[in-house]
């Protein structure tokens, strides 16, 4: 049975909490990009920077993450989070996701971050 | 000859900020949705009065916006911007746009309100 764009958005979510590099990046279709204030990522390859970045910078083990709103409507999806560790507080961030053919073929991201 | 999808980025950003409703909402169609920390609006009637709403009750005279980063991949839109009012300030806010045939298909929304 299809997934619904929500579960590809909490999938998404849980495997980039558990630091599951490579299932993350799988949820991309090989001509993804991402467009954050970082610049525009296109493809697996640079995608799975960001996925580390994340995992070793920002949602390391022990984060407290909060999804604060998450909504669908068609192939769109989007999501506001926050989370909290030791190191650093993400403070707000909303991600937005064009979803083809069960995959993300764009995601935009913003993000307020402070180091502790 | 079409604008580029930035164009049409910072053509909606500088309408909002005229108060130009119309301007606004020729940019949309029948199709368009808006998702916002508060959900999805759908159609051209719920837009026209959301934009509206915005324009009469939080794009007051004393509000200050400010783009700081517009860019765009393929018909993808984004912008970071923020605002500062009397009564609330915007450190952060980032809009996301779907753009298809010169029209706002989809614009997603999310930010950081301060109430002063």
């Amino acid at each position: 049975m299809e997934k619904t764009v929500e579960q590809i958005m909490l999938e998404h979510t849980e495997a980039c909490l558990k630091g599951n590099i490579e299932e993350a990046v799988s949820h991309y279709c090989e001509d993804a990009f991402v467009v954050s204030q970082n610049g525009v990522f296109r493809g697996r390859d640079e995608i799975r920077k960001i996925m580390v970045n994340m995992a070793e910078n920002v949602v390391t083990p022990g984060t407290k993450h909060e999804i604060l709103h998450i909504y669908s409507e068609g192939n769109i999806g989007y999501g506001e989070w926050r989370a909290e560790n030791d190191h650093i507080a993400v403070l707000y961030a909303v991600d937005t996701f064009v979803i083809r053919d069960g995959k993300i073929a764009v995601q935009t991201a913003g993000i307020v971050a402070k180091p502790k | 000859m079409a604008r580029t999808v930035e164009q049409i980025v910072e053509q909606h950003s500088a309408n909002l900020v005229a108060g130009n409703l119309e301007a606004v909402m020729a940019d949309f169609c029948e199709e368009s949705f808006m998702i916002t920390p508060q959900g999805i609006i759908k159609g051209l009637d719920a837009l026209r009065k959301h934009f509206d709403d915005t324009i009469k009750y939080v794009l007051t005279p004393d509000v200050k916006t400010e783009n700081i980063l517009v860019r765009s991949e393929g018909n993808i839109g984004y912008v970071i911007w923020k605002a500062d009012g009397d009564r609330f300030s915007i450190p952060f806010a980032t809009d996301t746009f779907v753009i298809e045939n010169d029209k706002i298909m989809v614009q997603t929304f999310g930010s950081v309100v301060n109430k002063k």
